[in-house]
């Protein structure tokens, strides 16, 4: 799976360049006719770029150049694209200290992806996994699932005692007591991050060594700042960590892989899955607890797994799942560990939400988990002052409402959406007193992220850096009073060609659920009108569908 | 007038011919193909085959057309609680079905302690959507009849493999399909052609096709889509030739679509009224050279590969490696041979993913072969702006080399050839014609052997 992902990732590079720039631009792969201006600083270089439809984003790789000879491209990093200043800024490839940068003012060049081709690194990792008994038997699905039941009445308990819910105690007592593998379904708002920080306070408070592990540095450390918090003396280390100011000031310890040496005992190792494959072989630990397990690919977890005998899964296969890039003919290599394990063992799921109001909920619940959650804070409202110009969309009434602006976009971006959503976010901060870093704005396609981002500065919205404004990915993790969701595609045909990603339940549910009290879907009718001819695809345009006609509308 | 399956499964590919389903003369319809009647034989062959299998199905009888009898037949097989129904008939006052297979399940319905389920025979290997809501739309009729909804569907696909699906995980879908239908039924004038991958196939082509190129429609550019043509219309761009004269940054800015794509549709345009394609310029093709080309045929319903051939190197003159297998368990041994053939790490031009999603599926995948692999199809993209939509190889070859692609016959025609005593020779003929054509596309997007003038 890992060599044909690093296969597949170079063949679409091959592809990809092969297009006239024209064409990778409209993939959003290229940057076209960006014109130098100047050198703004040691490391920094500015462009004029009257358009950027592309996928970059902050910390991309890409290539500068004319766009048709590749060898003689210059490597460097997309550092940010300001649309209002038409403003490309380029920085120095931190890995290429040989790289002249040599631009000639007013020339014109050509911005291109470069790919990194990080994966090969998981490779020995894999054989590895596959080798020992123990790990490939948990796979395979062949394990017997063993509890120390002493250690279960004991976590019972003690659990008992602290603020969580009848079914946190129960997973959290079945995690602390296992012997071999637990497997917790959280939903989202329902307290997985606190029930983790109190199982592993609890195993370290019993001397266990653990290894913490998630797809992403952010999962990890939302973990290490909660286990903080409940237990200000434990020994927290992050690997490499670039030296994260919060994470500091929190106590949490920044540590080289390489090196290990790490207490035998009452501490937490931390770091995603390629950083535990740096360590040490002897380093080994009583358990390895995985953070937003639903992400993680199966070669991705073994990393972890060789590092313990007992291990605890946390996610949820609802949400995002992993970025698979190429074809595979066994669909089991693609999907999470979190999944695969689930469909073998089953698993505990949380079901009380103290995130999203009893309709948000609802909502939820019926669309993405079978009806099963129920809401700890079912009357949550955003502040609301009736009297503005959008009162139809933003009243509390409606926690789930279609904002409707029709127009038939056929790409990744649509300005009418994006003016909509100015005027939206605008109202929520100047008539309702929403604070900004209660409002995030959420798009499918990064060229309809960055248009929101343009409307907000063109409607001078207060305190518009405190919005968060992104893909939805980014946002996995974390929660907001309102989120505005901008669909973007307005012409059903161009949905037939991207049905797969648009039309994906676990990244709607995303989302929809990052919200506390509001959703406003900012859409046109055709984004819910396509039907794609995959089954699976239809399944969820179907409920891209029913939402449309079972959620009240209001017109942009 | 009454809807049926048919129209329902139709709407997937294209409305308009919905539409003229339900209302045009049928003579108006082309006369269907040798090799569509062998494949439409296969099915029903398929289909009796299946129905043998079945143990105290009933069908009903009835003269053709009198769909009364056949409702009145099936619903007094349904009472008596029958094991299934073949052929069965399900009428309201607009609508009209007749599923494939009705089958009998436990659970209480308002004809007993029993209620049916709907299936429907099909000749792919894979579920499709439009299959889908056909079994859907029947189950509907059919819930309305036994006073309950059955829970799923099922198809049966032509390895005689059953798949299930929930109904109601495609409610509103149905329910968009249905409304769309009955409004086509009443209303034709709504719909109207858009030149799609399917028009060439429609037994409505000899209707559509003279009538967009009549008034020279916005869909017969590369890169349309319902959507721009509905915009670009409403800005007063009626045709292809209209759009010559637009000036791509101000409509941009009055439309909000993309500068990049209004650009490309206007050089479209322009492609379409010389008769040529405009070159691209773009990156070099360095695995393009000193490479092989590779192809096959292929027989969908069987999963058969009929004829695999390789060119070496790829031009006019390269040697050509090709086998015709004679049976499935021939096949992967023929492919490794051909492939064995060539030099070691010869990059292996392919068109499209059928080839290499063959191989992987069939053998498990070698990743050292999987990296020599190369899509030819997306190289022949960047080639340059085309004078008509590209839906595949054929069109590559017709706009890149001027030649006629189906001069030894259609791809589609393979199957129907290998059933006959001549069918070898065929298969080779149209294998090695098809190889010279990939090798005329190579040669063109290697050497940029396209005219300057464009």
């Amino acid at each position: 799976m890992l060599r044909r992902e690093e296969d597949g990732e170079a063949r679409s590079v091959r592809d990809m360049r092969a297009l006239p720039a024209e064409d990778r631009a409209l993939e959003g792969e290229c940057i076209q006719g960006v014109v130098f201006r100047r050198q703004a600083g040691q490391n920094r270089f500015e462009f004029e770029a009257s358009e950027n439809m592309s996928k970059f984003r902050v910390g991309d790789s890409v290539l500068v150049g004319d766009g048709v000879d590749f060898e003689d491209a210059v490597s460097m990093e997309f550092c940010g694209y300001d649309a209002d200043r038409d403003t490309l800024s380029l920085g120095r490839d931190p890995w290429a200290r040989s790289q002249l940068y040599e631009f000639e003012i007013d020339g014109s060049y050509c911005v291109d992806r470069r790919p990194l081709g990080i994966r090969g690194r998981l490779q020995q990792v894999v054989q590895d996994g596959f080798a020992n008994e123990l790990v490939r038997s948990v796979l395979e699905g062949n394990h017997e699932v063993r509890c120390d039941e002493d250690r279960k009445q004991r976590a019972l308990d003690s659990l008992s005692k602290v603020s969580l819910n009848e079914v946190q105690v129960r997973a959290g007592a079945m995690a602390i007591a296992t012997e071999s593998l637990a497997i917790v379904q959280g939903p989202p708002g329902t307290g997985k991050t606190r029930l983790l920080a109190e199982i592993l306070g609890a195993l370290c408070g019993a001397g266990c060594r653990i290894a913490l592990s998630a797809f992403t540095h952010r999962a990890v450390d939302n973990v290490l700042l909660a286990l903080r918090k409940r237990d200000p003396d434990l020994a927290l280390f992050k690997l490499g960590s670039k030296n994260d100011e919060i994470l500091r000031r929190a106590g949490v310890r920044s540590a080289n892989p390489r090196r290990g040496g790490f207490p035998l005992s009452k501490c937490v190792v931390a770091g995603t899955s390629f950083a535990l494959a740096k360590l040490p072989e002897a380093e080994t630990f009583h358990f390895t607890v995985f953070d937003e397990a639903g992400q993680l690919p199966i070669p991705h977890a073994m990393a972890g797994m060789l590092l313990a005998k007992r291990w605890i899964f946390v996610g949820d296969h609802a949400q995002l799942p992993p970025v698979i890039t190429s074809h595979h003919v066994d669909r089991d290599a693609t999907v999470s560990i979190f999944e695969h394990l689930h469909n073998n063992y089953g698993s505990e799921m949380l079901d009380v939400t103290y995130r999203m109001n009893g309709p948000l909920s609802k909502v939820i619940g019926d669309a993405f988990y079978g009806g099963r959650i129920k809401s700890a804070v079912p009357d949550c409202r955003m502040p609301f002052t009736p009297g503005g110009k959008y009162d139809e969309i933003l009243t509390p009434d409606k926690s789930v409402v279609i904002a409707r602006v029709d127009h038939s976009q056929p790409g990744m971006r649509s300005p009418e959406e994006a003016d909509l959503v100015g005027e939206l976010v605008y109202e929520l901060r100047t008539q309702h007193g929403v604070d900004a870093t209660e409002i995030a704005v959420l798009a499918p396609f990064r060229a309809q992220v960055r248009l929101c981002r343009s409307a907000l500065q063109r409607r001078s919205v207060p305190d518009q850096e405190d919005i968060v404004v992104d893909t939805v990915e980014r946002m996995q993790g974390q929660e907001r009073e309102v989120i505005l969701i901008s669909l973007a595609v307005g012409d059903p045909d161009a949905l037939s060609s991207r049905a797969a990603f648009f039309f994906s339940t676990n990244r709607l549910n995303v989302a929809m659920s990052r919200a506390r009290s509001k959703v406003i879907l900012v859409a046109s009718e055709g984004a819910f009108r396509g039907l794609p001819m995959d089954p699976d695809s239809l399944r969820a345009a179907s409920l891209f569908k029913s939402l449309f006609r079972t959620l009240p509308h209001g017109v942009g | 007038m009454r809807i049926t399956g048919t129209n329902i499964y139709s709407l997937l590919h294209c409305s308009h011919a919905v539409a003229l389903d339900l209302h045009e003369d049928r003579s108006k319809r082309r006369r269907i193909t040798e090799p569509e009647e062998f494949v439409r034989k296969r099915g029903r062959d398929w289909e009796d085959r299946f129905v043998a299998t079945l143990e105290d199905y009933q069908e009903p009888s009835f003269e053709r057309g009198d769909f009364e009898s056949g409702a009145a037949q099936t619903l007094a097989f349904l009472r008596e609680g029958v094991a299934g129904v073949t052929q069965g008939v399900l009428m309201e006052d607009d609508r009209l079905g007749i599923p494939d297979l009705l089958r009998r399940e436990s659970g209480d319905s308002e004809l007993g302690d029993f209620h049916y389920v709907v299936g429907d025979i099909k000749s792919s290997g894979r579920p499709r959507s439009d299959q889908v809501l056909q079994v859907a739309f029947y189950s509907r009729m059919l819930a309305r009849l036994q006073g309950r909804d059955p829970e799923y569907g099922y198809l049966i696909l032509k390895t005689g493999e059953e798949r299930r699906f929930v109904l109601a995980d495609y409610a509103a879908a149905i329910t968009e399909v249905e409304e769309s239908v009955l409004q086509l039924a009443r209303d034709p004038s709504q719909s109207r052609p858009f030149f799609g991958r399917g028009c060439s196939g429609c037994h409505w082509s000899e209707i559509c096709i003279p009538e967009m190129h009549a008034g020279d429609d916005l869909s017969l550019l590369q890169g349309m889509t319902r959507g721009v043509r509905t915009t670009l219309e409403e800005r007063g761009f009626e045709n292809c030739e209209s759009l010559h004269s637009m000036l791509v940054d101000s409509e941009s800015k009055a439309t909000h679509l993309e500068s990049a794509l209004l650009r490309r549709l206007k050089q479209s345009a322009l492609a379409r009224t010389s008769g040529e394609p405009i070159r691209q310029e773009r990156g070099a093709q360095p695995d393009l050279e000193n490479a092989a080309v590779i192809h096959h045929l292929y027989d969908a319903f069987s999963d058969r590969l009929l004829y695999i051939g390789a060119q070496y190197p790829a031009r006019e003159d390269g040697e050509v490696f090709e086998e015709c297998p004679k049976s499935a368990d021939e096949e992967l041994a023929s492919f490794e041979r051909v492939i064995d053939q060539l030099p070691r790490k010869t990059p292996v031009l392919h068109y499209s993913d059928a080839l290499p999603r063959w191989y992987s599926e069939t053998s498990g995948g070698s990743v050292e072969l999987e990296a020599r692999f190369v899509d030819l199809a997306r190289r022949a993209r960047g080639v340059a702006v085309y004078q008509g939509p590209v839906f595949g190889v054929a069109q590559h070859v017709q706009y890149l080399l001027g030649v006629d692609p189906h001069r030894e016959g259609e791809a589609d025609a393979a199957a129907m050839w290998s059933s006959k005593a001549e069918g070898e020779q065929w298969l080779l003929n149209k294998g090695r014609s098809d190889l010279l054509d990939l090798c005329g596309i190579v040669d063109v997007v290697v050497e940029h052997s396209l005219s300057e003038d464009h």
